[in-house]
């Protein structure tokens, strides 16, 4: 599983129901489940894990197509799309107590960089 | 000096209340007022080397007029528009406490910020961020989550950690808002080397620049040490945690 069980089941529940994610602890959730899931994916695929969100964009961006094993390429492609659409998610910082949050960007994300990413991640079940 | 007053409830919005502390800056014409504020450990003086620069900006979007001694750091800015702060500033945010007690007034009318300090109220319930926090932590803990995930995970449960130190202490009037001292605090069987490990980790997944990743994290012995620890930290331990 290139995914462990319990990060990719929060990652499925958010594409099919984003709006349940959007504020309180499942937002906080579906944070670290997307930063698990990006680090671990890489780990995987590519050896290395993430020690920082704009870090692992740049290596990713800097990748040449040879240094990517050719069976996940599609899903390395999925993946920096899911990153480059991710931005609703890490909209608020510290402990700020503030959760009036885009329900529309999360949807966006939810379909054009989730969903793709499991559908993706589940085929290598 | 802050003049600390309390208001209890979780924080729902009070209609017309944001036009009520609007219309009262307005009336001592103090209205259309941007601030810019520094915070965190460069505002209590208490930074190292590696710190960021912990800036907030409420109404505007302009770079920060930092001292040539800081040029050349990362900024890390948080950012409100006038309704949100208003609408924090009603509902008595503890982050906005956080920024009136220990915030450096960059940029601003000195006396439009003094008049919302004089009249800021933070609340006095914050058993849902509580909650919150501890949902999140214990689902953190289930399974192997770390797997491939080191420094997100550390960093993940090193936020919900500090955040649930401060909000139980909060919930008990203490105000600390420095993440270690927080922790220390409330949880005082967290071992000096997990504490430093969480900020450390934090740290590097958080800051606009980090450090290559040191192999010491990558010690799932020490990460096994870590979650048991953490286990106990989040059991409820008072009523009012649950």
């Amino acid at each position: 599983m290139i995914v462990d069980k319990d990060t990719l089941a929060t990652l499925g529940a958010a594409a099919k129901s984003p709006e349940a994610y959007v504020s309180g602890s499942e937002r906080q959730k579906l944070r670290a489940a997307f930063d698990f899931a990006c680090s671990q994916i890489t780990n995987h695929t590519l050896g290395f894990e993430s020690q920082n969100r704009m870090m692992l964009r740049a290596k990713l961006n800097s990748l040449a197509v040879d240094e990517i094993p050719k069976d996940y390429s599609k899903l390395i492609t999925i993946l920096k799309k899911a990153l480059k659409s991710a931005e609703p998610l890490y909209s608020s910082k510290a402990y700020q107590d503030d959760e009036n949050e885009d329900i529309v960007q999360m949807r966006k994300f939810a379909k054009q960089g989730l969903k793709p990413l499991v559908d993706c991640i589940e085929q290598f079940a | 000096m802050i003049r600390r007053r309390e208001c209890n409830g979780g924080g729902n919005k009070v209609g017309g209340s944001i036009d009520r502390t609007a219309g009262a800056l307005k009336q001592i014409g103090l209205s259309h007022t941007q601030f810019t504020i520094l915070i965190g450990s460069r505002a209590r003086r208490t930074q190292n080397s590696t710190s960021d620069i912990d800036v907030v900006r409420i109404g505007h979007l302009k770079p920060a007029k930092i001292g040539s001694r800081f040029r050349n750091q990362p900024i890390s800015y948080t950012d409100y528009d006038i309704d949100t702060f208003l609408d924090l500033y009603e509902r008595g945010s503890l982050f906005l406490y956080h920024i009136f007690k220990e915030g450096k007034l960059l940029e601003g009318s000195a006396e439009a910020w003094q008049w919302l300090k004089d009249h800021f109220r933070v609340r006095t319930d914050f058993k849902e961020d509580i909650s919150r926090n501890r949902r999140f932590l214990q689902w953190l803990l289930k399974g192997t989550k770390y797997n491939g995930a080191v420094v997100p995970y550390l960093a993940h449960a090193c936020r919900a950690l500090k955040n649930l130190a401060i909000f139980s202490l909060a919930q008990n009037r203490e105000y600390v808002f420095d993440k270690r001292a927080a922790l220390r605090k409330a949880f005082p069987q967290l071992s000096d080397d997990v504490i430093a490990l969480l900020v450390d980790a934090s740290n590097r997944f958080e800051r606009l620049s980090s450090p290559g990743l040191s192999r010491r994290f990558v010690d799932y012995d020490k990460i096994g040490r870590l979650n048991r620890q953490l286990a106990l930290a989040v059991k409820p331990r008072r009523l009012h945690d649950r």
